[in-house]
């Protein structure tokens, strides 16, 4: 399959097809006028994406799909900055809608799958994750935190 | 030996040779074994673990 041969091309082909989708919607809701610069932009972000992952530096490496350890972990760290920013962007839309008087379910639904999905991945990396403390790997685990 | 080397030897990226150096990431303990062995020393000589480091 080409997206496990090619890791660099995954993000841009996610951000294409994702593009692609609103684009279709912008062309059912609004029709061509509105949907082809939405997916003219979408194209030359994949390609933006693209030749900046086969660049040097943390933030390509990252983009690249071939980050080491440490690139990876800020990417984890983005990643959990900007879902505090969406869920902390989205409650202020929902306050705002309120007082106006509009209809908050948008709002409502993403704050859900937000804490929804934060508590999925406290039950998956709790379970699949460093495993129990007492467990028969316990001494393992305690010289790990002597050494780090 | 260039960090490049180092890097590539330790299959990570320059930038994190350096940001280990500077005492600017903690590596995993895998890695910083690799370390260990790659230089031919243990992670207790290469690394001081009573040194706060910035993650």
């Amino acid at each position: 399959m080409i997206m496990t041969r090619h890791p660099r091309l995954r993000a841009p082909a996610v951000m294409a097809i994702g593009g692609s989708v609103i684009a279709a919607a912008v062309l059912i809701g609004q029709g061509w006028a509105a949907a082809v610069p939405v997916e003219v932009v979408t194209i030359a972000a994949a390609i933006g994406y693209y030749v900046l992952g086969g660049r040097g530096g943390d933030l390509a490496a990252i983009i690249g799909r071939r980050a080491d350890e440490r690139q990876e972990s800020i990417r984890v760290r983005a990643r959990s900055l900007a879902a505090q920013v969406a869920g902390l962007a989205a409650l202020a839309g929902y306050v705002i809608e309120l007082a106006r008087g509009s209809a908050v379910w948008p709002f409502e639904l993403f704050v859900a799958v937000l804490a929804g999905s934060f508590l999925a991945g406290l039950v998956i990396y709790r379970t699949g994750g460093a495993g129990p403390a007492n467990g028969p790997d316990s001494e393992h685990e305690a010289r790990s935190h002597v050494i780090s | 030996m260039s960090q490049r080397e180092v890097a590539a030897a330790l299959g990570v990226s320059r930038q994190t040779v350096i940001a280990i150096e500077n005492g600017r990431y903690s590596p995993s303990l895998p890695l910083a074994f690799r370390i260990a062995q790659f230089f031919g020393s243990t992670v207790d000589e290469m690394f001081d673990a009573s040194e706060e480091v910035r993650t």
